[in-house]
């Protein structure tokens, strides 16, 4: 998978714990990095179809359901299969009043078999999920 | 013994032959995975249009009109012979079944069908313009193909009663040609763009809005070209009630056999897919550069032209605002875009020959023979693998994309010129 990377440095924050409202709707997407945090993704456009370019909302959860702040969030898609990644070059753009981040510019390409790396910094330590999903 | 190796002889030459020429059989049954992918290939899949939140008539019917007008008057051209319609002849569902563009003179690049295209965010084979209304512009300045400029198509529709009623309706009262000389422009030979630097910048940017104002109407009359219902789509829609490869006398076994390849072993579907048969995105396959010219450098180029291009979605003559322009501000434009070309809709290939960016290829059969192949490409790499088809196969793959040829869902009057 040649690697597509979009990156963001939040800053050197400290960590802190915001309360995130229940969510109406289910994730799109969720996974669970190697610490145990758990990234839950809502989509603007549901179910996820190719061609359409569309935002993300990504939520960091710890183990107590509580956002999570991190000082970068980098996020690797591609096709495994097909060793490409992403056809365009998404960022995270805003910090939401809920604790998402919010990435715009969003579009897969091709059906098939689609990976996400999620890896973040938060204090000093990396963390990464790995999220697979069909198109 | 020499009885013996003539036996063997006929019987390689046979099992040869059967390899290369004898049908397999087709399944039976679609699998759920393979279902899916037929079903989303269907016209009936097709959402509607979006927005275009850069032009804010592009969907204004007198737009259309407009639009439709200028598309098809030859007066729009430098010798008054060449209209949009000249290439993008809508008898040849809106191309023009030549190898390369031909305006006032040759042209680079093979011409693209129109069907369909609104739907693309991209334009140019390179991907160079970000909205139609923008890509309509550029022909009207190139020198080989309309060369006139846009203060001419100022005089000329200042000299048009219709022109300068459905103008005004529009967008407001046509600028003054009062102080203009007769031709000028930014992009054209050293005489017009003479003349437009000696044209204080209020007057450049009156006229460049008015310029902007045309490409949005014959924008608005593009977004009428939409392809109709093909045996294809006939067949798609009967699967949702059962798996069954075979719908009635909908395709032939040959033409299943074809579709099985399209979304399987040949992989057409990566890249052509949707209900268009296109993801409108950028690839390089590995075709030869057109003869006469080096290698394209392809959407490398082609977005690093689209992001400085006046006209684009964060330009001043954009109706969009800048958190709108979603595609352009979140394009890639990495290296292993060099010589990435936008894949074409499959939509009535059987009527759009040639094929490829500079028309190289005069067959279908030709083109399946290229990505059977995957050639290695003149430029950076080619993103597709050989693909091990039999000559059966090509030719059930070629079968198959004859499903896809239908007449036009568009009406009846888009498809000449407007009578009063």
């Amino acid at each position: 998978m040649r690697a597509f990377l979009f990156a963001l440095l939040l800053g050197a924050s400290t960590i802190i714990n915001t309360p995130v409202s229940a969510a109406a709707i289910s994730p799109e997407l969720s996974g669970r990095t190697e610490q145990g945090l758990k990234i839950e993704i809502y989509s603007s456009l549901s179910p996820l179809l190719i061609n359409r370019i569309h935002s993300w909302h990504i939520r960091i959860l710890d183990l107590n359901n509580l956002a999570v702040s991190v000082e970068q969030l980098t996020i690797i898609g591609g096709m495994p299969e097909h060793d490409h990644g992403l056809p365009t070059q998404p960022q995270i753009t805003a910090r939401l009043e809920n604790g998402d981040y919010l990435l715009e510019g969003v579009r897969f390409h091709m059906p098939g078999k689609w990976r996400l790396v999620v890896t973040m910094n938060r204090e000093g330590e990396d963390d990464q999920a790995v999220i697979e999903f069909q198109l | 013994m020499k009885k013996l190796l003539s036996i063997v002889v006929v019987l390689v030459f046979f099992a040869v032959m059967a390899w290369n020429f004898a049908a397999p059989p087709i399944p039976s049954q679609w699998s759920e995975e393979q279902q899916a992918l037929i079903s989303s290939l269907s016209l009936a899949k097709l959402p509607p249009l979006a927005d275009d939140p850069s032009n804010r008539v592009a969907d204004n019917p007198l737009a259309a009109e407009l639009g439709q007008r200028l598309y098809f008057d030859t007066r729009l051209s430098s010798n008054n012979s060449v209209a949009c319609a000249s290439c993008h002849n809508p008898e040849l569902m809106f191309t023009d079944g030549l190898s390369l563009a031909m305006g006032l003179a040759i042209g680079p690049r093979h011409t693209p069908s129109l069907v369909g295209l609104s739907y693309s965010p991209w334009f140019y084979w390179d991907g160079r313009k970000d909205s139609q209304w923008a890509q309509a512009l550029a022909p009207l300045e190139a020198s080989h193909e309309h060369a006139t400029d846009r203060v001419q198509l100022l005089h000329l529709l200042a000299s048009d009663s219709v022109y300068t009623e459905m103008y005004a309706q529009l967008f407001g009262p046509l600028p003054t040609v009062l102080n203009l000389p007769g031709s000028a422009s930014p992009l054209g030979d050293s005489r017009q763009q003479t003349a437009w630097n000696n044209m204080d910048e209020g007057s450049q940017r009156t006229v460049s809005r008015f310029f902007s104002n045309l490409g949005k109407a014959i924008a608005a009359y593009e977004r009428k070209i939409v392809p109709g219902t093909s045996r294809f789509d006939e067949y798609a829609e009967q699967l949702i009630n059962s798996s069954a490869t075979q719908q009635g006398d909908l395709l032939s076994n040959t033409e299943i056999a074809g579709l099985n390849l399209f979304i399987g072993k040949a992989q057409c579907v990566s890249c052509h897919n949707s209900p268009l048969f296109t993801n409108n995105e950028f690839h390089n396959t590995g075709v030869l550069a057109v003869s006469g010219q080096l290698p394209t450098m392809g959407r490398y180029e082609g977005i690093r032209t689209a992001r400085n291009d006046p006209f684009n979605c964060l330009g001043e003559f954009s109706d969009a605002s800048p958190q709108q322009c979603i595609e352009l501000r979140f394009a890639r434009d990495e290296n292993d875009l060099v010589g990435a070309l936008k894949t074409p809709t499959l939509r009535n290939v059987t009527l759009t020959a040639p094929y490829m960016h500079g028309g190289q290829m005069a067959s279908l059969a030709e083109v399946i023979e290229h990505y059977n192949d995957a050639p290695t490409s003149m430029l950076s790499h080619n993103e597709a693998k050989p693909l091990g088809l039999r000559a059966v196969e090509r030719r059930q793959l070629e079968s198959f994309l004859h499903t896809l040829t239908a007449p036009l869902a568009t009406a009846e009057k888009w498809l000449s010129a407007a009578t009063d």
